[in-house]
């Protein structure tokens, strides 16, 4: 399993550069040849994700999807998990909360 | 200027209460401070020596010099009985024992010297003059402290701290710097149906302040009466501080002292015809809000105060009123905490309103530089108390600007806190988070990008319902979008758009949409 950690919230001001650093990860991976077929985001140091982080976590599900692994998202607090409900991402992410 | 002298040829008389149990020692003291013209009373033991120094009399001593070793009360003993009661009485010390822990205690207990046994008339008579002129000067600062705070007391009693005037509620709060101030509010009734408020700050904030401000207070009151306009009477105090600094600057060789300048604002409150007029000169302008929240700024900040230029003009702008209108008004001194504090100016009025009302000054005003003062004038209160919203935040940023998002974010969590600390957490990220996508959708579609177009973001609390209202507007078309059609999609698809606009509608307990979207109010209520 690839273990991604955010350092705090996921907004419209870190998303691009956390896709970016997501994305050499995976193909670091991926040249390297080593196999993985789930991913856990882990947002315990985030206190807010906002609709570009939502969208974030959107693009991460397909990218993972696309590869038959899947995604499950981890430490997740109150408030984030409810931005997931009213989202229905819920629905379409492993969510466990904190 | 001269130094005033005295005009009678007597001798001043100075007094010294010798206390000693010796009697060899009394009279030693008392006869050698006798020679060098004292007036010297004595007093065998610390109870005969509280006697002499009753309320009627103690301050008609200017030293007393007492031994430290008596029977039943020691001299420190009575050195704190006499600071209790009259702390600027200056109070030498005597004894036998040069012990070091006893000079410590004689100093830190308030003692002005310490002399030592067998005391000898060259250290006692300057030990004695410098006591008896420490006790002057405290006296005269006593004197001083005492009458400015008699000037602050009469500034604080006729600025008032609530007033009616017809219908109009007036709530004011003042937080002079010192004792007294150069802040100061009224309000007048120019006429059927007017009220004028007026706010002023003269710079500096010590008493000529005071004085300064509320002379012009009074010119304003005497000019109304001769029904004078407000445009005047500002050309008219501008051009006497002009030629007051002109005068000074040919006669007075005092460098150090600044020129007066007066930051004013008037509020000319015309209910039937439901308009108010403003004149603001170098002071920050006045807030308009209505019971719903609603608010905007009233005239324009900033501007030159009155004292400056020669050039001059003062042609107010008008607001057109409401029923349920209000205003408030402050002077740059609670700008200077907002700003240190990093919050908006209208949540620390907020939360200095609310420590009013508990009869309390905020503590984050401890601090303050300048004076403080801040009124709000209601139109009509009574009918509109229980539902209305005051203002928090009222903000514009331009297009440019989303990437300050972060920076804005956190100035709106500071100031939320500060206005209502007991916004539960939960709430709070929810005002945070709604507000942030309709401001970010807001700069970066309604005003697309461009630092020439600009959004407003405005926060209201109505305490009586436990909501607070949050409005957005942008300049843009809006887009017409279906948010339950998307959400329905959104169950069943990977969808990544449109995530801001479910979230403010789940989010907010209310949530009322207006030209597509350019315009958006949200309220936050909770229990």
């Amino acid at each position: 399993m690839v273990i991604l950690r955010t350092r705090g919230d996921l907004t419209s001001t870190n998303a691009g550069a956390v896709r970016a650093a997501i994305g050499e990860t995976l193909a670091g991976l991926d040249s390297a040849g080593a196999s993985w077929h789930a991913v856990q985001l882990d947002l315990a140091a985030a206190k807010m994700v906002d609709s570009v982080g939502l969208n974030l976590v959107v693009g991460l599900l397909k990218q993972v999807q696309q590869r038959g692994a899947r995604l499950q998202v981890t430490g997740a607090n109150s408030n984030i998990v409810r931005a997931f409900t009213f989202t229905r991402l819920d629905r379409q992410v492993d969510l466990v909360k904190a | 200027m001269a130094t005033p002298t005295s005009t009678t040829d007597e001798p001043e008389i100075q007094r010294v209460l010798v206390v000693e149990d010796d009697p060899a020692s009394l009279t030693y003291l008392t006869l050698a401070l006798t020679r060098q013209g004292y007036l010297v009373a004595s007093a065998e033991s610390a109870a005969e020596a509280r006697d002499q120094l009753s309320p009627a009399r103690i301050q008609t001593f200017d030293c007393v010099i007492t031994d430290y070793r008596m029977p039943e009360s020691s001299g420190l003993d009575l050195l704190a009985w006499i600071q209790e009661r009259e702390p600027e009485l200056a109070t030498i010390i005597v004894t036998a024992e040069g012990a070091k822990d006893l000079v410590t205690a004689s100093l830190r207990g308030g003692a002005v010297d310490f002399l030592e046994k067998p005391v000898v008339v060259r250290k006692l008579q300057p030990a004695v003059a410098r006591a008896v002129e420490h006790t002057r000067r405290q006296r005269r600062l006593t004197g001083s402290e005492r009458a400015i705070q008699e000037v602050g007391r009469a500034q604080e009693w006729m600025i008032g701290a609530e007033a009616a005037s017809g219908r109009a509620r007036t709530r004011v709060a003042f937080h002079p710097k010192h004792a007294a101030g150069g802040d100061f509010f009224s309000h007048f009734r120019p006429g059927p149906g007017q009220l004028l408020c007026l706010l002023t700050d003269v710079s500096g904030h010590d008493v000529r302040a005071a004085y300064h401000s509320a002379y012009f207070q009074g010119i304003v009151r005497g000019m109304l009466e001769r029904a004078a306009p407000l445009a005047e009477i500002f050309a008219t105090f501008n051009r006497f501080l002009l030629e007051k600094e002109a005068l000074r600057g040919r006669h007075d060789t005092e460098a150090a002292e600044l020129p007066v300048s007066l930051a004013a604002t008037a509020l000319l409150i015309d209910s039937a015809g439901r308009v108010a007029t403003i004149h603001s000169h170098g002071a920050p302008a006045p807030v308009y809000w209505r019971a719903d929240g609603a608010a905007n700024i009233a005239g324009a900040n900033g501007g030159m105060p009155l004292g400056w230029f020669a050039d001059f003009a003062s042609p107010g702008v008008a607001q057109p009123i409401a029923e349920d209108g209000a205003f408030t008004l402050w002077t740059d001194g609670l700008e200077e905490v907002a700003e240190r504090l990093e919050v908006s100016a209208l949540s620390l009025a907020c939360a200095v309103q609310q420590a009013r009302e508990r009869g309390e000054k905020l503590p984050q005003l401890e601090s303050a530089l300048d004076d403080v003062l801040l009124a709000d004038i209601e139109l009509a209160p009574a009918e509109n108390d229980a539902r209305r919203f005051r203002p928090l935040i009222l903000e514009a940023w331009h297009g440019g600007q989303a990437g300050e998002i972060d920076t804005l974010q956190a100035r709106w969590e500071r100031s939320l806190r500060l206005a209502v600390p007991r916004l539960p957490e939960a709430m709070l990220h929810d005002i945070l988070l709604a507000s942030r996508e309709a401001v970010l959708n807001a700069l970066l579609h309604g005003c697309d990008r461009s630092p020439a177009a600009q959004a407003g973001f405005q926060a209201a609390y109505c305490a009586a319902a436990q909501t607070i209202r949050v409005r957005i507007d942008d300049p843009g078309p809006g887009h017409a979008f279906d948010v339950a059609r998307h959400e329905a999609r959104a169950a069943h698809e990977l969808v990544e758009q449109h995530h801001g606009l479910i979230l403010m509608k789940h989010l907010a307990s209310r949530l009322e949409v207006a030209r597509q979207g350019a315009s958006i109010t949200m309220d936050f209520s909770w229990q």
